[in-house]
């Protein structure tokens, strides 16, 4: 063993507060650090008893523990995490000072196992303990806050329909409310081309402008209709927002579809004929409008205006009843829904009367197709009520007219058509 | 004459046999991995002298013994263990054993051991 | 079975070393605390972090708070000594080592740290003795924690070569329950395989 000259000088220079007692608490030595940081003097505490210093100590306990220490010749840890178990030595810290007394590690340690003595030492790890503080009150406020992220994340899962495409227009995730209201499973969605999954006959989808906007890498947004299995008709205003990361590169496309539906049918209803679903004189006003003010028409381009009326429907209803009355009606808006062109503006202007407009016809064209609809109201026939005629007024947009000048014409070809036996198409 | 060893690690087993055939290298050495093959092999071999380990699966040294001594009252039975708690020692002296040694066993226990059994 | 260059002769003598060295443990123990100990049959396993992860999975249950107390120990025999106590034994052993009928959060986190103190130092200086080594303790530390989540998920990511010694330590009388692991890892297993191999020449010598 290596003798080293002036022991005590060398704990004196340690930062530590080195003392040394025996099993009966009696303390050996006392080291500088501890004079200076306990304002208790090594002669005071040489030879002195623990005991008499420190009485808050559980002396039981200590003794325990330097009885491990002897016995098992190893040294034994008390850890400060929790409170300060052993002496009490104030900290001058000001600035900062989440503690009043020094946090403290304690190690004992065996010195001279025969005669019971062993080595206690002390280091301050105060500083290192309010971080750990800090540290965890941080720790406490980040989970807190990802509590929240994560209610809040919960919250937007249930309630919103949204889905995260890639540029492919793929489906990365969807929001389980999306799920549920179309009623798909997670695996028949995700990792799917939006427009296959809406091209099923489970619902009729127009995805077109969505996946068009991603591959536009643009922001859109957009009314889109969608027919649900049971038939039910909803609408959504779509809102597609690209996401990108740090370096501006486009990572994925977020689709926010807003129900609409409640909104979309109010509007249709102040615009619907409720018995025959066709616009109605509202509307047909409007379009009317619109086609007269805002679009150019001259010589070589033009729109006609065809009014309908069912003959002798009075007697229908007087004969058969108002319910056959509306059957009839209703065969007779279908009927013509079905026979008119795309583009053509079909109404129903009141009681048994129609107006349709035709854009982009001549007289020829118009009387052509008015025509068709009283050849087509011809072949009907209804269980109670048999066969029905219409009469039809026709009349093109001339330079110089109002709509109220070509509503005027329409009716007295209407009026013409009436006079010269019913069934059949007049023009002026 | 035979000896029964028992303890489930082949290398305790191993050590324990090498060290009694210093001693005794005419003995007949039998060996069981646990307390149930134990009792079997005591059973069909009626050895002179046990030397059983207490912590082992399917049946332990405790049981082990109270079944030993079960079949003979006088069995020659040491306890050698790596528990030496003062408690496991009286409570295996109480069920019959003869002696309990602490692990490993050298040359000169081993000795003594053989001289206080009486076989 | 070759697990590592660990052969069943290696894993055989680590665990009749950890049986010797934990008979030691409850005799101090029993001595110290005044507590008798059951002994369980130790596992001797040879794994990565993922393996740690799931055997850890597999024997601390996650249903209840746990104490973790971790001690580094150094030499050529180096490592990391856990001991883990479920907050109810921990409770027990509060009241069996301070004597009150509601021992403080400070009194249970002391009384466990005392016995994880205990443990190792008898555990891991008996297995250095018989390999021959000397050992170095560090501080150790405890915490508290939410079911077994022992190791944190960033460290699952570095691959390490590791040896898990685990054994449970019992105090039926007082139900006192908890688990022991001791782990060392890459070099520090050819370190202890070397030593083993010594002792295993002695033997078959």
């Amino acid at each position: 063993m290596v003798t080293i000259p002036y022991p005590n000088v060398l704990l004196d220079a340690l930062e530590i507060g080195v003392m040394i007692i025996d099993e009966n608490f009696e303390v050996r030595y006392w080291n500088q650090w501890l004079e200076i940081n306990t304002s208790h003097s090594a002669s005071e505490m040489i030879g002195k008893n623990l005991r008499d210093f420190y009485p808050q100590i559980d002396y039981k306990v200590l003794a325990r523990k330097i009885r491990t220490t002897l016995r098992l010749e190893s040294p034994t840890f008390y850890d400060a995490s929790v409170q300060n178990r052993f002496i009490e030595i104030p900290r001058t810290k000001i600035t900062t000072s989440l503690l009043m007394n020094m946090q403290l590690q304690v190690t004992i340690s065996p010195y001279i196992v025969e005669d019971g003595m062993v080595m206690v030492s002390i280091y301050d790890i105060s500083d290192l303990h309010e971080l750990k503080l800090t540290l965890q009150s941080q720790m406490k406020k980040i989970s807190e806050l990802n509590s929240e992220l994560h209610r809040d994340k919960m919250i937007i899962d249930a309630n919103l329909l949204i889905v995260k495409m890639d540029e492919e227009c793929k489906i990365i995730e969807a929001t389980t409310a999306f799920l549920d209201f179309f009623g798909y499973q997670p695996e028949s969605v995700v990792g799917n081309y939006l427009p296959r999954i809406f091209g099923e006959v489970s619902v009729d989808f127009d995805t077109i402008q969505i996946c068009d906007a991603i591959a536009r890498h643009q922001k859109s947004s957009g009314e889109v209709k969608a027919v649900l299995a049971s038939g039910e008709e909803v609408w959504f205003d779509t809102v597609v927002t690209p996401l990108n990361d740090d370096e501006s590169d486009t990572l994925s496309y977020t689709v926010i579809f807003h129900d609409i539906s409640d909104k979309k049918r109010i509007e249709l209803l102040s615009i619907t004929d409720p018995l025959t679903k066709l616009f109605n004189r509202h509307k047909f006003n409007e379009v009317f409008e619109n086609m007269v003010l805002r679009r150019h028409w001259d010589e070589h381009r033009t729109f006609g205006l065809i009014i309908a009326d069912v003959d002798h429907f009075k007697r229908v209803n007087d004969t058969f009843g108002h319910q056959s009355g509306d059957r009839v009606l209703i065969e007779v808006a279908h009927i013509f829904s079905q026979t008119i062109r795309t583009g053509d503006i079909l109404a129903r202007w009141g009681g048994e009367e129609f107006v349709c407009l035709l854009p982009d016809v001549d007289r020829e064209k118009a009387l052509y197709v008015a025509e068709k609809l009283r050849l087509a109201v011809e072949q009907l026939h209804f269980p109670d009520v048999g066969t029905i005629t219409s009469s039809f007024g026709v009349t093109i947009f001339a330079s110089g007219d109002t709509q109220e000048s070509m509503m005027h014409r329409a009716d007295l070809s209407l009026y013409k058509a009436k006079e010269n036996g019913r069934n059949r198409v007049e023009y002026l | 004459m035979k000896i029964l060893v028992v303890d489930d690690s082949k290398l305790a087993r191993l050590f324990l046999i090498k060290t009694l055939k210093e001693l005794e290298p005419t003995a007949e050495i039998l060996e069981a991995e646990n307390g149930l093959i134990a009792v079997e092999l005591f059973k069909a071999e009626k050895p002179s002298a046990v030397f059983l380990d207490l912590t082992m699966p399917v049946m332990d040294g405790y049981e082990a013994l109270k079944e030993i001594i079960k079949i003979d009252p006088n069995a020659q039975v040491v306890i050698v263990s790596a528990d030496i708690q003062a408690q496991a020692q009286s409570t295996v002296l109480e069920s019959g054993a003869k002696m309990m040694i602490p692990k490993p066993i050298n040359s000169e226990k081993m000795l003594s051991i053989l001289q206080q059994l009486s076989i | 079975m070759q697990q590592n260059g660990f052969t069943d002769d290696h894993l055989d003598m680590l665990r009749e070393l950890m049986n010797i060295a934990m008979g030691n443990a409850t005799a101090s123990i029993a001595d110290l605390l005044e507590a008798f100990g059951k002994m369980h049959i130790p596992q001797i396993l040879i794994s990565d972090m993922e393996g740690l992860a799931s055997y850890i999975q597999q024997t601390i249950s996650d249903d209840q708070r746990n104490y973790v107390t971790k001690q580094l120990f150094g030499g050529m025999f180096s490592g990391e000594f856990l001991f883990v106590i479920s907050e109810e034994s921990a409770l027990h052993l509060g009241h069996h080592l301070y004597d009150v009928d509601n021992p403080s959060d400070g009194d249970i986190l002391d009384a466990v740290i005392e016995l994880t103190n205990i443990l190792s130092a008898t555990i891991i200086s008996r297995l250095t003795e018989e390999l021959n080594t000397k050992v170095q303790f560090f501080v150790p530390s405890t915490e508290l924690i939410n079911g077994n989540a022992l190791i944190s998920q960033e460290d699952i990511m570095n691959y390490h070569r590791i040896i898990i010694i685990s054994t449970q330590m019992e105090f039926e009388h007082q139900n006192i329950n908890g688990h022991i692991f001791i782990l060392t890892k890459d070099g520090m297993i050819e370190s202890l395989k070397a030593l083993i191999d010594r002792k295993l020449e002695e033997l078959y010598a």
